[in-house]
């Protein structure tokens, strides 16, 4: 008796919670989309192409952190990594373009290396960039127990040596692009150097700190690591970088009279499809003002600084702009690639 | 070669509260669990378990991540004997003589073995962690992609070797493996075997595919019969025929420090942790007196196996705790969580954060001590599955592994290529080729033949390049000695036999 009497009370409990649900559902269908002012109705996701522990995923938890207060719903991260982020960018897109989903990504080098080197079914023109607000540089780096002081002499070591000095490079990154554009603005072939490919660039890190091969171009904050094993020759800015001796890659380069394109390394923004902001365009405007204030949010900013992040406002334009310029210098150099 | 300074400041680190010490039992449970359960490795632990370390302050960050290490360390071995399917490709030659143990009745006393061999291997790395952290994490850094190469060879035909009754077929099956591990986008940007789907980019999803190998070459195999223990006066489980076990183990001290000494060594280059089980393995049986004991339920074979392993695990600690270069998953894992605490890498990690890297390595011995005991009482509860009708435990296994290889991928590709990788496993098994080499070949295939492609490289096509790196050379030697030796000692003894048969 007392069995069936507690049945039916959680037949009860379950059927009464069921009618509410539908009844919420129906309020929220009632209202539909197209009131911007009620959106987002829901949690947000924040999709990283990369894996857990990465750059993009730390950064997303950051703002899955501070950035509900300003928008008002929850926003939780989920890491679909694989083939460089071409995984995790074709699942974006295959997502309703309502704004409940939203990238985090290094979206050079990766996007335009997606399209032209991994051949993926996308376009530039199908995203939108909200803000690169975390842009890292490329800069050569050399084994300290290599003999080459300077930028030039390493150079002209390549020059008298063609085809016995070694690189690392991962195939297709921004530091393999420059490498292969410094040796063309010298007049030099591929072949001029010893390319030693690797997966990722963990193990080029090791590879040059334990002198595997001789030199490389790579990316200046993640050989934060390496630091002690490594000189730094030369960076791919131009204007000096703070704190860091050594000089600009196209002042090296000018006795040779040449200069090598300089492209922006990981820029880590938010991504849309590009479908939302031309459907919704006040949604992604309440998006884009939620972000800016957690940008200016000093506790934000306290995150950023101790994880050794930055919170730069650049806009949409001056981002979108970065990352087509990335896609034509790669456009320009993909036949070298192909060596 | 110890900073005392450091060793002092990190012991202070380490009792300045006991409160962080609390993480230590859940902290090995997980690691166990995980790692009990086929495919599943620590650095996906690790990374489920990322997001809590802000939460936590820094010594019981740091106390939680090496209990799971140390507890996933010894969890591969438990599947590996009860069922025959291992872990993870660490804990192949742990099925060799785990598993006929098991069969016979001896499961206990195979648990206490793997687990006393497992805390002994742990111990005796990070005690000489704790000497030569920084020489062997700048030896480390001078292995390069030929001394990996060779290495991977090396395992690949030690499993070819040890598997199985024909060589051919386990060299057949081992390099079977080794090409299944090229599908995908190589180092050198060029994708193959990929039929134009992104998901095989990455490659053969590893973790299903051997789930799924495994499973239909094991677990099929065992469908057959009605319990894992045939005798049913043997199918208990006693606590104190696993402490047997364990005082067992030190029966066999020189086995088990050489299978130690082996894994430290060989747990240093990349990739290292799934061959020095097999080395260890192989070592042990050929010094033996009587090797024809091997595989047919040898408390030593458990013994070299599982010391091996979980010494090499410290190992490839080594150039995270000296240098602050992680070279494998979990140490990068690791890092990160450092990073989350404010701590980067770099070589002047050690210079720094020296009390950090003894803390580390003190943590770790101390985690053995506390795993020595929770693990009794963890394979006292894995042993009851001794006591399940394998009719319904071989479908739950087969469940799970489905639903999990799911899980890990978020789609349908896993449960495919787990079914596809069973069919294929099956077939193996019905013709006599050895799934337990295809398996290490699957692994190391794509590190093999990155290592390959970049020893090419970096020679710029010449030879005399070879001649540079001694230790790829002498690795070498050996490799071809420990295939060739036994071949002609054999022939030789078949020879003198039949001079005797002739006069």
């Amino acid at each position: 008796m007392k069995r069936r009497q507690f049945l039916a009370c959680g037949a009860a409990a379950l059927g009464g919670s069921f009618i509410a649900s539908m009844a919420g559902c129906k309020k929220s269908l009632s209202y539909g989309n197209d009131d911007p002012k009620s959106w987002p109705r829901r949690p947000v996701t924040i999709l990283v192409p990369f894996d857990v522990g990465g750059a993009a995923d730390r950064l997303a938890r950051g703002f899955a952190q501070y950035m509900p207060k300003y928008l008002g719903q929850p926003m939780t991260v989920v890491d679909r990594a694989g083939a460089s982020g071409m995984i995790g960018t074709n699942w974006l897109l295959q997502q309703p373009a309502d704004g409940y989903t939203v990238m985090m990504t290094p979206a050079t080098p990766f996007i335009p290396i997606n399209i032209i080197v991994t051949k993926a079914s996308y376009t530039l023109d199908d995203f939108t960039f909200v803000n690169a607000q975390w842009t890292d540089y490329s800069a050569m780096f050399v084994n300290k127990n290599r003999p080459w002081r300077t930028a030039a002499e390493l150079i002209d070591a390549i020059r008298a040596n063609p085809g016995k000095i070694s690189t690392g490079v991962d195939f297709g990154s921004v530091g393999h692009i420059e490498t292969l554009a410094l040796l063309d603005a010298l007049g030099m072939k591929s072949n001029a150097l010893r390319f030693v490919t690797f997966d990722g660039s963990g193990a080029m890190h090791a590879a040059l700190a334990g002198g595997q091969v001789d030199f490389y171009i790579g990316q200046s904050e993640s050989n934060l690591v390496i630091k002690d094993f490594v000189r730094t020759l030369a960076v791919f800015l131009d204007h000096p970088a703070p704190g860091v001796d050594a000089p600009l890659i196209n002042d090296v380069l000018k006795p040779y009279h040449a200069s090598v394109p300089l492209i922006a390394g990981s820029a880590r923004t938010f991504v849309f499809p590009a479908a939302f902001k031309a459907r919704h365009p006040a949604e992604y405007a309440k998006f884009v003002s939620a972000y800016r204030a957690t940008l200016d949010d000093p506790q934000f900013q306290k995150f950023l600084h101790d994880n050794q992040m930055a919170g730069e406002w650049i806009g949409e334009e001056r981002t979108t702009e970065m990352v087509r310029q990335q896609y034509e210098v790669l456009e320009k150099y993909k036949n070298l690639l192909k060596t | 070669m110890i900073d005392f300074h450091a060793l002092f400041a990190a012991l202070h680190l380490l009792g300045s509260s006991w409160q962080p010490w609390a993480v230590v039992i859940p902290g090995i449970l997980i690691g166990l669990l995980v790692h009990a359960v086929p495919g599943l490795t620590t650095s996906m632990a690790l990374a489920i378990c990322l997001p809590l370390i802000p939460y936590m302050d820094f010594l019981q960050a740091l106390i939680f991540m090496t209990a799971m290490y140390a507890g996933a360390v010894f969890g591969v071995a438990v599947p590996a004997i009860l069922l025959n399917v291992p872990g993870s490709a660490a804990a192949v030659g742990t099925t060799f003589d785990g598993f006929p143990m098991a069969k016979s009745g001896k499961h206990n006393e195979a648990l206490g073995l793997a687990l006393a061999a497992s805390c002994f291997g742990q111990a005796v790395v990070y005690s000489l962690l704790l000497i030569l952290a920084g020489p062997i994490g700048r030896l480390a850094l001078k292995l390069g992609p030929p001394e990996m190469l060779v290495l991977s060879l090396w395992g690949v035909t030690l499993i070819g070797t040890l598997s199985g009754r024909h060589l051919s077929r386990g060299l057949l099956a081992g390099a079977f493996g080794l090409l299944l591990g090229t599908v995908g986008l190589s180092a050198r940007g060029v994708p193959r075997g990929t039929f134009g789907s992104d998901l095989l980019l990455d490659g053969i999803p590893l973790v299903p595919a051997i789930v799924g190998l495994f499973a239909a070459a094991e677990l099929f195999n065992l469908a057959g019969r009605d319990y894992i223990v045939d005798d049913f006066t043997q199918r208990r489980v006693q606590a104190i025929r696993i402490l047997a076990g364990m005082r067992d183990a030190f029966r066999h001290r020189g086995v088990m420090l050489r299978g130690a000494l082996i894994g430290s060594g060989i747990g240093i280059i990349p990739g290292g942790h799934a061959i020095a089980n097999l080395l260890s393995y192989s070592v042990a049986k050929r010094s033996a007196k009587d090797p024809e004991k091997f595989g047919t339920g040898d408390p030593r074979g458990i013994v070299a196996a599982e010391s091996a392993n979980s010494s090499s695990e410290g190992g490839s600690m080594a150039t995270l705790l000296a240098l602050g270069i992680p070279t494998g998953g979990a140490t990068a894992v690791m890092l990160v969580a450092f990073s989350m605490q404010n701590i980067t890498g770099g070589p002047s990690f050690m210079r720094d954060h020296g009390d950090i890297v003894y803390a580390v390595i003190l943590s770790n011995l101390a985690q053995v001590g506390v795993l020595a005991i929770v693990g009794i009482a963890f394979t006292y509860i894995a042993g009851f599955v001794v006591k399940v009708r394998l009719r319904m435990l071989v479908p739950t296994i087969l469940a799970l592994a489905v639903i999990g290889s799911y899980a890990l991928a978020h789609d349908i590709a896993g449960p495919i290529t787990l079914a596809v990788f069973a069919i294929i496993g099956w077939i193996m098994h019905k013709f006599d080729y050895p799934v337990q080499a295809a398996v290490v070949g699957l692994l190391l295939g794509r590190g093999t033949e990155g290592a390959l492609l970049r020893t090419y490289q970096m020679s710029g096509g010449h030879l005399g390049f070879l001649l540079t790196r001694p230790i790829a050379i002498i690795m070498f030697v050996l490799l071809l000695a420990s295939i060739l030796l036994p071949r002609l000692r054999s022939a030789r003894s078949v020879q003198r036999k039949e001079g005797v048969l002739v006069k």
